[in-house]
């Protein structure tokens, strides 16, 4: 009855070297679902809001947010997500590369799922994605579907 | 008076009024209180006068007074002879007696009284032989009455000169009378002057005292009105002060915050390029691997040696080098942009004033360090006592711990060791020092190294010049002030100088 969705990662990295990383790191770790990758704000809002194969229309997604966007801030992304009933309940990875515990808390408080501090230590950074790939594996719970 | 004056004279406020207007109102007050003092001398001298030409006045009363007194006792004792002359009976020859002596006495008394007078003497003089005479004939008459030749006596009356001194006698007692009376108007009219001039004077010093006090009263008007308008000068000064006050601190938070925010962004931004440059360095890492097994797989069939020395060389020894060279560079641009993000942070940091046991507090800092104090030898000490304060617990700590940090890190091998923190207390600030006796530092670097990434002396100790950067930060921020005093080889003196207690300010702690 429930046919199993792919969750979609729905990856906002202004970055393009940051995506890359995040992306290597992703498919090293065995993961291969889809990466959407939005390289501001704007664009990753209206994708996952109004986009015909966003999270809103199509099956279960997975964000991983960047604070340090160019054109808003990653928070004001999350408090949309989170605000939005359809989509509160859609995991959102916030990925970077402050430590800053007020920010760190902030997010948290937004509803964020995981926080992860995007190392310079390249090792560690690995790890946190492979991590990440256990986390993806474990939430494809098909929501779309009930 | 005198203190009316010295209260009028504001020495000590000078900048209420103008100097000229002072020392022109301290003259006339001054000229006026002499002018005063001299009129109150002639108003006593003038009352002991008025007084004096009164006692003359009486004087000269009782002086006529007894020159009548004296005219009568003459005339009585010629009535008592006359009257002994017609009833010859011992009770008027006993009258006659008394007169005769009240005579002398009223003479006498009389000479007593003008003997300030040269002319009533000369009168008086005058007057003596006259009675002399009269009584002379006098006393002739009643002896005879005595001896029973009462008619011979009375014979004789008509022709006896009795009369003629007595004639004399009135003659000069009238001349004395004259006297007298001129010299009682005379003296009554200096008497009358006297006292006029009195009033003359009394009334001058009353306007006087009037003028003064109308002056002193005004110009107490006029220091009042200047002092009223100094203070509300000063008052809205000082809210003007305050507003500035305000105003700068307002644009210095301002300038904080926005260094502050800058170096995070800075950071932040720094940051980011650097996971690129980490990353993909890994990337090549791991790339290296399949070139590296793919040279050694060559390596192994390639009996003729066509394999070039240079890809050899590059993927064993070239390409790893870089690699580590790049991994050095980026740990250390890491651990700088960790530095910077962290002064940041703590810029940012919300201070919790609360009372700080010094010596407590110190205590356990030491404590930290004890063991590598031992390893080196040497001590580390409290000079007590260490004056409490109210501020933020962590800075201090981390404050007062770095500067003993850095004082156990840079001893001088030459001898042992002694760290010493002493704290003293001053005008609503207390000062702590932490002095040892250490390696130094050269006084021209005495500003350089509370500077982020500077470093002094010789660079035998691992660091990155960020501990007295933040300790400087750490210290404007609770408001304080931080210099040291130091020589090469000489130990250093690092002192603290903090407001005894730390008002938060919102904007700083934002």
């Amino acid at each position: 009855m429930s046919e199993q969705q792919p969750v979609t990662i729905v990856m906002i990295e202004d970055d393009e070297g940051h995506a890359r990383l995040i992306e290597r790191n992703i498919r090293r770790a065995g993961i291969s679902n889809l990466i959407r990758h939005c390289t501001d704000g704007t664009s990753a809002l209206e994708f996952l809001f109004n986009g015909p194969d966003g999270p809103l229309m199509n099956g279960p997604a997975l964000v991983l947010l960047d604070l340090n966007l160019p054109d808003m801030s990653g928070i004001d992304i999350l408090a949309r997500i989170k605000a939005e009933p359809a989509m509160k309940r859609m995991p959102v990875v916030v990925l970077t590369t402050t430590d800053d515990k007020t920010e760190i808390q902030r997010c948290y408080d937004l509803g964020c799922n995981v926080y992860i501090t995007k190392p310079v230590n390249y090792e560690s950074f690995a790890d946190a994605i492979r991590q990440l790939g256990l986390f993806l594996s474990v939430i494809q719970v098909p929501e779309g579907s009930v | 008076m005198i203190e009316i004056l010295n209260s009028l004279r504001p020495k000590d406020r000078r900048e209420i009024s103008q100097g000229d207007f002072n020392r022109l109102l301290t003259g006339v007050l001054g000229a006026g209180l002499l002018v005063l003092a001299a009129l109150g001398g002639a108003i006593v001298w003038l009352a002991v006068k008025t007084n004096d030409y009164n006692d003359w006045v009486d004087h000269t009363y009782i002086a006529q007074q007894r020159i009548l007194a004296f005219m009568e006792s003459v005339e009585r004792a010629e009535t008592a002879r006359r009257g002994y002359l017609l009833t010859p009976t011992p009770v008027q020859q006993a009258a006659y007696r008394s007169s005769r002596s009240a005579v002398a006495i009223a003479l006498y008394q009389l000479a007593e009284t003008t003997l300030d007078n040269p002319a009533e003497r000369a009168s008086i003089n005058r007057i003596k032989p006259l009675l002399a005479w009269k009584t002379k004939v006098n006393d002739e008459s009643v002896a005879l009455v005595a001896a029973g030749r009462r008619e011979q006596a009375i014979l004789a009356f008509p022709a006896e000169q009795a009369l003629q001194p007595l004639l004399g006698i009135r003659a000069v007692t009238d001349e004395m009378l004259a006297e007298e009376h001129r010299l009682l108007v005379q003296r009554l009219e200096k008497e009358k002057g006297a006292i006029r001039l009195l009033i003359y004077v009394g009334l001058a010093a009353a306007l006087l005292l009037s003028a003064l006090s109308l002056i002193s009263i005004l110009a107490m008007r006029r220091f009042a009105e200047d002092l009223t308008r100094a203070q509300t000068a000063l008052r809205s000064l000082n809210q003007t002060l305050e507003q500035r006050v305000e105003d700068r601190t307002v644009d210095l938070t301002r300038a904080n915050q926005e260094i502050q925010r800058f170096a995070y962004i800075v950071s932040h931004d720094l940051r980011s390029p650097l996971v690129n440059v980490m990353g993909f360095t890994s990337e090549l890492e791991e790339s290296m691997k399949p070139l590296r097994a793919l040279v050694r797989w060559v390596e192994q069939r390639d009996a003729e040696g066509r394999l070039p020395e240079q890809v050899k060389q590059a993927v064993d020894a070239d390409i790893p080098e870089a690699i580590s060279f790049i991994r050095a560079s980026t740990r250390k641009m890491d651990g700088l942009i960790g530095a910077i993000l962290k002064l940041s942070r703590e810029g940012r940091r919300v201070l919790h004033p609360e009372r700080l046991p010094m010596e407590a507090l110190v205590e356990a800092l030491l404590t930290t360090v004890k063991h590598r104090v031992d390893e080196i030898g040497g001590e580390a000490l409290i000079q007590s006592p260490l004056p409490d304060l109210v501020s933020d617990r962590l800075a201090v700590e981390q404050v007062l711990g770095n500067l003993i940090d850095n004082a156990v890190k840079y001893h001088s091998p030459k001898r042992p060791l002694r760290i010493a923190v002493s704290g003293a207390e001053a005008n609503g600030r207390v000062v702590f020092e932490v002095a040892d006796n250490g390696r130094g530092i050269d006084p021209k670097d005495h500003e350089r190294i509370f500077e982020l990434f500077r470093r002094s002396g010789v660079q035998s100790q691992p660091g990155e010049g960020i501990g007295l950067a933040h300790v400087r930060a750490l210290v404007h921020r609770l408001g304080g002030v931080i210099t040291c005093t130091s020589a090469l080889d000489q130990g250093a003196v690092f002192r603290l100088s903090l407001p005894r207690v730390l008002v938060p300010s919102e904007g700083l702690s934002a």
